[in-house]
């Protein structure tokens, strides 16, 4: 397929959206775009199709990838699977390939992944070839990973914890296992997955080993395959780590975190006999060649332990910014406040967290805006107000996100025609259905702070208390 | 119990839990395609299924096809109710 696209599409850096379901067709396609130097763009086939535009609009020229029955099309061109090629033929068109890839720098971007923008705009966070080989190689030997590993995969590819997977395959020849979407909706079917396909690692969101967890799935399967249980993409209850203990005495088990932006992991732990007596999930120390600071309100690092600042992260995995969004990259990847004697750029990632003197070890207690994690999906409540406020019916809105009960409120005021929340048909022309609302709350009017915004904070406070009475 | 009346306390769950303002939910409503309910609600409405009827799904039931409707999920649970008598 490289070799075709290179004769079909000369181009050079140019993003792919490559727009398929997970699929062995689409891993081929992650390759052989990345194979002619060019930048691989996974986004989620079932995405609304304005949030698709608004992602091409972001993009700018690029060419998109999708699969019709069965055959994979480049920009309305359907590829061909060539005729059997002569072992000659193969070496040549290898040569050809690397020859043209070693014009590439280690610097050039590898793919860009979009997460939720405040305004309704996905931002294009992009990652280099350098990004993903420092992570690889810290994951391969900090997990031990080898060619008899079976990986139980269940990231999508727009969802940048699947690199950890595709790569630790590519890496060392270990075997993927792309779990189907269906089995991964009901644990009856899972837990048979994870048997017979003798899985031993996954990498998945916390959700999900919740879900297991309460379901007993676990004990009804014979999964002695299983060994290394990696968890991110959210936070993880300590209730559901001392479970998966119980049920894995002997496996590894291991919290990761990390956003987008610094490709996939800067910090990680493997619990020990510590675990026993942990009093919250600790995110752990950073990973080889990361560094972890923490910057007070006026940006200035914190030099003191179990002082709560915002978390920022400065080393091998800090991404090239927002693709096409040089604004909404400086506010996010700026120097390194601890110095200004060379360019070192640092993530801001929005994330509060601070460093325990007792343990050693990082611990996140929440966010410093309106971003939240729900279902290990990263959503801005900014993005559901914009699409609400784009329906009939809704004036204004203010999106919560309730922690307790993992619900996302949509509280908002009507607008003159009428006075119901929209149907699901409706949100899911602009949201996918894991940013739709549980509860839809009516109010006459918001309240507002001293400079006449919306009070997120006293809309929450009065919502709570009518919740007790 | 009743179909029906299994049918109706199952209905009352999805549409609360699913808000869809303005649309009638039908015993036959395809709940993944035609309501938008994700994977992960799934999980939360075996456990209402669990605990509103006190019946044990077997992990071998929760199916697709077991999961394509209110009158599919209340043919699973009334099946479950009498293996209890």
């Amino acid at each position: 397929m490289a070799h075709w696209l290179q004769s079909q599409h000369p181009v050079w850096n140019k993003p792919f959206v490559v727009d398929m379901p997970k699929s062995i067709d689409a891993i081929i396609t992650l390759l052989a775009v990345q194979l002619t130097g060019n930048i691989y763009v996974p986004v989620d086939p079932e995405s609304p199709p304005k949030r698709k535009l608004a992602i091409y609009k972001t993009l700018g020229p690029c060419v998109t990838v999708q699969r019709d029955s069965g055959e994979i099309i480049f920009d309305g061109e359907v590829y061909k699977v060539p005729e059997e090629i002569s072992e000659e033929d193969f070496i040549s068109i290898e040569l050809s390939i690397l020859k043209s890839l070693g014009k590439r720098g280690t610097q050039d971007p590898l793919y860009i992944i979009f997460t939720s923008g405040t305004t309704g705009q996905p931002k294009g966070v992009t990652i280099s070839n350098a990004n993903v080989v420092d992570y690889i190689e810290w994951a391969v030997t900090t997990y031990a990973i080898t060619e008899r590993e079976v990986i139980g995969n269940q990231a999508p590819l727009f969802f940048d914890n699947s690199t950890l997977d595709l790569y630790l395959m590519l890496k060392t020849g270990a075997t993927l296992s792309l779990i189907p979407r269906e089995t991964l909706s009901f644990p009856s079917l899972l837990g048979e997955y994870l048997e017979n396909e003798k899985i031993s690692f996954l990498f998945w969101v916390p959700s999900l080993l919740a879900n297991l967890v309460k379901f007993d799935t676990f004990s009804g399967h014979h999964l002695g395959a299983l060994e290394k249980i990696l968890f991110a993409g959210e936070a993880m209850p300590l209730g559901v780590l001392k479970s998966l203990r119980s049920s894995f005495p002997n496996a590894l088990l291991s919290n990761l975190y990390g956003p987008t932006e610094i490709t996939v992991d800067a910090i990680y732990w493997i619990f020990g006999d510590e675990l026993a007596t942990l009093k919250a999930t600790p995110l752990g120390v950073p990973c080889t060649n990361h560094r972890i600071l923490f910057l007070d309100e006026e940006g200035q690092p914190i030099r003191q332990f179990d002082t709560i600042g915002e978390i920022c992260v400065a080393g091998a995995g800090v991404g090239l910014g927002y693709w096409n969004d040089a604004e909404r990259s400086d506010r996010v990847f700026i120097q390194n406040p601890e110095h200004h004697l060379y360019n070192e750029r640092v993530y801001k990632t929005g994330d509060l967290g601070y460093l325990s003197e007792a343990d050693g070890l990082i611990y996140m207690v929440g966010r410093n805006d309106d971003q939240f994690k729900h279902l290990g999906y990263r959503i801005e409540s900014g993005e559901i107000e914009t699409a609400l406020e784009q329906m009939p019916g809704i004036a204004q809105s203010c999106v919560i996100y309730d922690k307790d009960k993992n619900e996302i409120l949509a509280f908002y005021t009507a607008d003159s025609n009428s006075a119901g929340p929209p149907n699901r048909k409706a949100m899911a022309e602009l949201l996918p259905p894991y940013m739709f609302p549980r509860r839809f709350i009516l109010l006459e009017k918001f309240p507002t702070t001293a400079n006449g915004k919306k009070d997120r904070s006293l809309v929450w406070n009065q919502y709570k208390n009518q919740d007790q009475r | 119990m009743e179909l029906d009346q299994i049918e109706e306390k199952i209905r009352g769950f999805i549409e609360s839990e699913f808000p869809n303002s303005g649309e009638e939910l039908e015993n036959t409503t395809n709940l993944l395609e035609d309501w938008f309910v994700d994977s992960f609600g799934i999980i939360n409405t075996l456990m209402f299924l669990e605990n509103e009827f006190g019946v044990n799904v077997d992990r071998a039931d929760i199916t697709p096809g077991n999961f394509k409707s209110v009158h599919t999920l209340s043919l699973l649970v009334q099946g479950r109710l009498s293996n209890v008598k």
